[in-house]
C-alpha cells in the first residue's frame, strides 16, 4: 500500500510531461486530492486537466508559485504536489472562484453555497474537529482581506488555511487552478473531510521587542500615521535609526506584530512612500496597536512552531500543505539555508511552495502557514 | 423583556461566549474579529474602549455578518 499522503516533485515545466512525472511518482495510491503548486512557466490548467484525466475521482486545485518545495528539494521552477487519499481524506469538495469586477464577497457567497451542496451540510455547520479549508487565493490583487472576511461570514468555524500565489518575483500575473479550469483573479476554496488527526501551523521567527506602535491613521494597507506622526518618522524611531537609513533590510528584520490572543501576527511592511507613509503587505485598522518586532533564528523558530504542532497532533506530522512566505524564501536565499530549511521537515510527505502572503482566519505576512496530518 | 443590544464590549464578549461555550469554537471567531475591528475580545479592555459606542458597533455588525446577531 503506497504511502498517504504522497508528495511529487518534478523540474519538468511542459504540463503532459510534468503531469506523467508526478503520476509516476504516487504509484497506485488512488487520490481524493491532489493539490500542486507549479511555476508561472508552467500551464497549471493543462496540468490540472491531466491530472484531473488520470484521476477523475480526484479534486485538483493548485496555483503557481515564487518556488516550490518537497521535503527532498525545492527549486524555483519546480513543481510540487501532494496527493491524499482515502486514508486521510473521507470526502473533499472544490470549487474555482471569479473575483472580477471586485464582487468577492457575492463569489465566496457562491461558491459556499455549491460546496454546501456538495458536501450535503451548510458549511457554516462543519465541525472544526473534522473539517478544514484550504484557499488558494490570486497573489496581486489585494482580494486577501476580503476574502477572508468573506470566508468568515459564511462559515466562521471552518478554518480556512492557505496563501497567495506567486509568479517567480515577477509581480505580474498569478493564477489558480481547479480541474482544468483557472483564474487569474479569483480564489480557489477546498474542503476537506479529514480521517486523520491534523493541525494547523502558524509559524514565524520574530519576538516582541518591547516597543509598540499605534496606527492613527491608515487607509487599507497604508498606514499614514503612527503614534500621530508619520509612519517611517514613528517606526525609525522606535528602532532607533534616521527615517533615511530605513530600507528593504529594516523591513525585513522589523516587521510589525498585531497581538491576538496572546501571540503577534505579522504584518509586514513593503514600501516606503512621499510624505512618510508606508505601504504595508496586508491591512491594519486605525486603532490597533502593534509591536514592533526583531528577528530570531529563522530555523530555530520554525522547528520549536513544528515540535509544538506535533505535540498538538499527539504524533509525528506525517505530511501536510505548507506555505512559506516570499520574504522567507528570500532570507533563505541570502544565507543559503534551503537545505537546513528542507531538512526540518525531514520523512514527511508534503508540497509546499512560496508565497505573496499567507491566509488562516485572516491575510498575513512573512509567516510559514501549514495544514499538517498525523 | 424585549433583547437589548450590548453596550460594552464586556457584554459584547459574555454574549458571544455564552453563544460559543466550546474554547476552539470562541477562539475561531475571537481571532476573525480581531483582524476585522481591531478588537481582541479574549483581552481586558481600557474603560474607554470598553464603552467606546463606535466600536461596540462595529464589534456587533461583524458579528452579525459572520452569523452571531448578539442580543442581552
Amino acid at each position: 500500500m503506497p504511502t498517504d499522503p504522497r508528495s511529487a516533485f518534478t523540474r519538468e515545466t511542459d504540463a503532459r510531461r510534468a503531469a506523467e512525472a508526478l503520476c509516476a511518482q504516487w504509484g497506485d495510491l488512488a487520490p481524493r486530492v491532489l493539490v500542486f503548486f507549479a511555476p508561472p512557466a508552467l500551464d497549471g490548467a493543462v496540468l490540472s486537466a491531466h491530472l484531473r484525466a488520470r484521476y477523475p475521482a480526484a479534486e485538483v486545485v493548485g496555483c503557481t508559485t515564487a518556488g516550490a518545495f518537497t521535503a527532498a528539494e525545492q527549486h524555483r521552477e519546480g513543481t510540487s504536489a501532494l496527493a491524499l487519499g482515502a486514508d486521510v481524506v473521507r470526502r473533499a469538495a472544490a470549487c474555482l472562484l471569479d473575483f472580477r469586477h471586485g464582487e468577492v464577497e457575492r463569489a465566496v457567497h457562491a461558491a459556499a453555497e455549491q460546496l454546501s451542496l456538495r458536501l450535503g451540510r451548510p458549511l457554516r455547520e462543519l465541525e472544526p474537529e473534522r473539517y478544514v479549508g484550504v484557499v488558494l487565493l490570486e497573489g496581486l490583487r489585494g482580494h486577501e482581506e476580503a476574502a477572508n472576511a468573506a470566508l468568515g461570514n459564511v462559515a466562521p468555524l471552518l478554518p480556512f488555511v492557505g496563501a497567495s500565489a506567486g509568479d517567480d518575483c515577477r509581480y505580474q500575473q498569478t493564477r489558480v487552478y481547479r480541474n482544468g479550469d483557472e483564474t487569474a483573479d479569483g480564489a480557489v476554496l477546498l474542503v476537506l473531510e479529514l480521517g486523520r488527526p491534523f493541525r494547523v501551523l502558524k509559524a514565524d521567527h520574530f519576538e516582541p521587542s518591547g516597543r509598540r506602535l499605534t496606527v492613527t491613521r491608515a487607509s487599507a494597507r497604508l498606514i499614514h500615521e503612527l503614534d500621530g506622526r508619520p509612519a517611517l518618522a514613528a517606526y525609525a524611531e522606535a528602532l532607533g535609526l534616521a527615517p533615511g537609513d530605513v530600507g528593504p533590510d529594516t523591513f525585513s528584520a522589523h516587521p510589525l506584530g498585531l497581538e491576538v490572543r496572546g501571540e503577534h501576527w505579522t504584518r509586514s511592511p513593503q514600501q516606503l512612500l512621499p510624505g512618510g507613509a508606508m505601504r504595508f503587505y496586508c491591512e491594519v485598522l486605525e486603532g490597533t496597536e502593534l509591536h514592533v518586532l526583531r528577528a530570531r533564528d529563522l530555523l530555530a523558530d520554525t522547528r520549536a512552531a513544528l515540535d509544538g504542532a506535533e505535540r498538538a497532533l499527539g504524533a509525528p506530522a506525517r505530511g501536510g500543505l505548507y506555505f512559506n512566505c516570499v520574504l522567507r524564501r528570500v532570507e533563505l536565499d541570502r544565507r543559503a539555508l534551503h537545505a537546513e530549511h528542507l531538512a526540518l521537515f525531514a520523512g514527511q510527505q508534503l508540497a509546499g511552495f512560496h508565497t505573496y502572503g499567507e491566509s488562516y482566519l485572516g491575510h498575513i505576512n512573512q509567516t510559514l502557514t501549514a495544514l499538517l496530518f498525523a | 423583556m424585549p433583547a437589548i443590544l450590548p453596550t460594552t464590549l464586556e457584554q459584547v464578549r459574555q454574549s458571544l461566549r455564552a453563544v460559543l461555550p466550546e474554547e476552539l469554537r470562541f477562539g475561531l471567531v475571537t481571532t476573525r474579529l480581531i483582524f476585522r475591528t481591531g478588537v481582541d475580545l479574549t483581552q481586558p479592555q481600557a474603560a474607554d474602549r470598553n464603552r467606546d459606542a463606535a466600536l461596540v458597533a462595529r464589534v456587533l455588525a461583524a458579528l452579525e455578518a459572520m452569523g452571531y446577531p448578539l442580543r442581552r
